[in-house]
């Protein structure tokens, strides 16, 4: 099957050239410090010094703190890391040839496109998999047990808001022959849905509340975001059949 | 099988404003190695990837191998193999990985896949190298490998884009003759576009020229020739002067003489003797030191040929 030997050589690829060691590293650093730096706060916060006379009382620090840091984190780097590595997914491809050269091969162009999608998602998913486990690791050592099940959710709505960039930078990718305006078009989803985020009602439907549900889910209070569960979705599917028209049509 | 592999009728295709192939009717025999010449921005790469369905037609039609390139581009990439203008490998993978991943594209058997990837890469002196990063190799090596990969899956008709540019000429001189040795082993017809006109006479048994995207002539090299003219004489020695050229001008076998870099450049009408003309100069006062009788290169036919269009 074609599709399989292209993601094959996705993988590959991704094993040579180190970016699975490379986002995983990053990735499960954060998951590692995430808690270890919750802990250490009101510490590094005491050996700091005096305040000139002003009194800060820092609440001892909770496993909720720990994985409050850890969706903070791993959403920004997870982001950052998502346009980097698809920015260049298929502008790259066409700006070298190896698109033109594949292409002129009994290849189907969904299957070329789609291998890259499943091949970054396959390394997110491994990465924040990784992550995640540190983290809960981390968490339960030097805090106390979490619950499972909501942790595992947690961890599924901070690869869903990922995925959501890798997507439309995916798209970028495909739009455009220059891997700097597909991160551009990426970086530029990120602000705008930030942006979108900030507003009331509206900001309930963006990926931006993906986060915000997966920090009170550890904490037990707030309302479930399904509406931005959807909206992601939703997001995904549309970059990705957009994407797919798109390189239909594309002269290489 | 068929004779024709490649058809074109009036095969034309636009950039906004600007037209890149220009009503192009052509066939191309199978079984043999085609040379389309032309200057850079002539439309060769365009052709190709007209050819290969990669690129829509703006008027006109195209039949390889029988299949038409709008309707039927997957059954041109199945039968046929393409090394365009960049050798388009995966740097960051082996030689031997950059082959599986094409064999596997082309649903070669897992034996047969590995068999043929030993069998290309030892003809071409890669094996001992196959599991090196490609991105470490020189471009030579780069383009053997792109050759490998074009070759693999036993295309009837491959298209290569100036394989040969932008390498050393020892690198340039191997590779062809790879080309020749591996398109005479495999029976493949070669559809090759270049603007080194000495390589498409050492390869080609029939060449097109194409110029601002319009066919100007096909035909075998040796046809070419002849048709730009009859044989030239070139005659190297001392004492040519005008009195000379204007008596050797009024011979009736004599189409034109011209002084060149103290070299005699005379066309000739027909299939004329040179020996007459010797004894001319000779008693002329002239002092000859070397004669030779040939036709017009391919370099000279394409340079009439590129004169004639202006």
């Amino acid at each position: 099957m074609i599709f399989l030997a292209m993601l094959r050589k996705e993988l590959m690829e991704q094993w040579r050239s180190r970016r699975l060691v490379v986002v995983a590293a990053v990735l499960l650093f954060f998951g590692f410090l995430s808690p270890l730096s919750a802990k250490m706060l009101p510490d590094l916060m005491k050996s700091l010094g005096g305040t000139g006379g002003v009194v800060i009382e820092i609440p001892p620090p909770t496993a909720q703190d720990a994985l409050f840091q850890h969706v903070k984190n791993t959403s920004q780097f997870g982001v950052l890391l998502a346009v980097l590595l698809a920015m260049g997914a298929l502008a790259r491809e066409k700006e070298r040839g190896t698109a033109a050269m594949v292409l002129s091969k009994p290849a189907s162009r969904a299957s070329f496109l789609l291998a890259k999608f499943v091949a970054l998602t396959l390394l997110f998913a491994l990465s924040l998999a990784l992550a995640g486990l540190a983290c809960y690791y981390y968490t339960i050592v030097l805090f106390k047990g979490i619950g499972q099940a909501r942790f595992v959710e947690m961890n599924l709505l901070l690869a869903l808001f990922i995925e959501f960039y890798l997507a439309v930078t995916l798209l970028g990718s495909t739009i455009t022959r220059s891997q700097v305006l597909a991160g551009g078009l990426g970086l530029g989803a990120v602000f705008v849905v930030a942006i979108l985020g900030a507003l009331p009602r509206l900001g309930d439907y963006m990926p931006t509340a993906l986060l915000e549900w997966a920090r009170v889910l550890m904490a037990g209070t707030g309302e479930p975001a399904w509406g931005a569960v959807a909206v992601s979705l939703a997001g995904i599917i549309a970059c990705l059949g957009i994407a797919l028209v798109v390189f239909a049509r594309q002269e290489l | 099988m068929n004779d024709i592999a490649i058809h074109t009728e009036n095969l034309t295709r636009d950039f906004s404003t600007v037209r890149a192939v220009d009503s192009l009717t052509m066939e191309v025999p199978t079984g043999i190695i085609f040379g389309f010449l032309g200057p850079n921005g002539a439309g060769k790469t365009t052709t190709i990837r007209l050819l290969l369905g990669l690129l829509e037609p703006t008027g006109g039609r195209a039949e390889v191998l029988g299949f038409d390139t709008r309707t039927q581009a997957n059954g041109i990439r199945l039968r046929t193999g393409a090394l365009l203008e960049h050798p388009g490998l995966y740097e960051r993978l082996s030689a031997e990985d950059n082959l599986e991943f094409y064999g596997r594209v082309w649903h070669l058997p897992t034996n047969e896949r590995r068999a043929r990837i030993k069998e290309l890469l030892t003809h071409l002196g890669l094996w001992e190298r196959r599991k090196e990063s490609v991105r470490t190799w020189s471009r030579g090596m780069k383009q053997k490998l792109a050759v490998a990969r074009t070759l693999l899956h036993r295309p009837s008709l491959i298209f290569m884009d100036e394989p040969t540019a932008g390498l050393d000429p020892v690198a340039a001189a191997a590779l062809r003759e790879d080309l020749l040795a591996l398109a005479a082993r495999e029976k493949v017809t070669v559809f090759l576009t270049t603007h080194n006109l000495a390589e498409a006479e050492k390869l080609c048994a029939r060449v097109g020229v194409i110029r601002q995207g319009k066919l100007l002539a096909v035909g075998h090299p040796d046809e070419l020739r002849a048709r730009s003219g009859a044989p030239r004489a070139e005659v190297i020695g001392r004492g040519f002067d005008e009195k000379l050229l204007a008596l050797l001008r009024a011979r009736p076998e004599v189409a034109a003489a011209d002084l060149q870099n103290e070299r005699l450049l005379i066309d000739l009408r027909g299939e004329a003797d040179v020996a007459p003309l010797v004894s001319l100069m000779v008693s002329a006062g002239a002092e000859v030191e070397e004669v030779r009788k040939g036709k017009a290169s391919l370099e000279e036919v394409f340079l009439t040929l590129m004169e004639e269009e202006r």
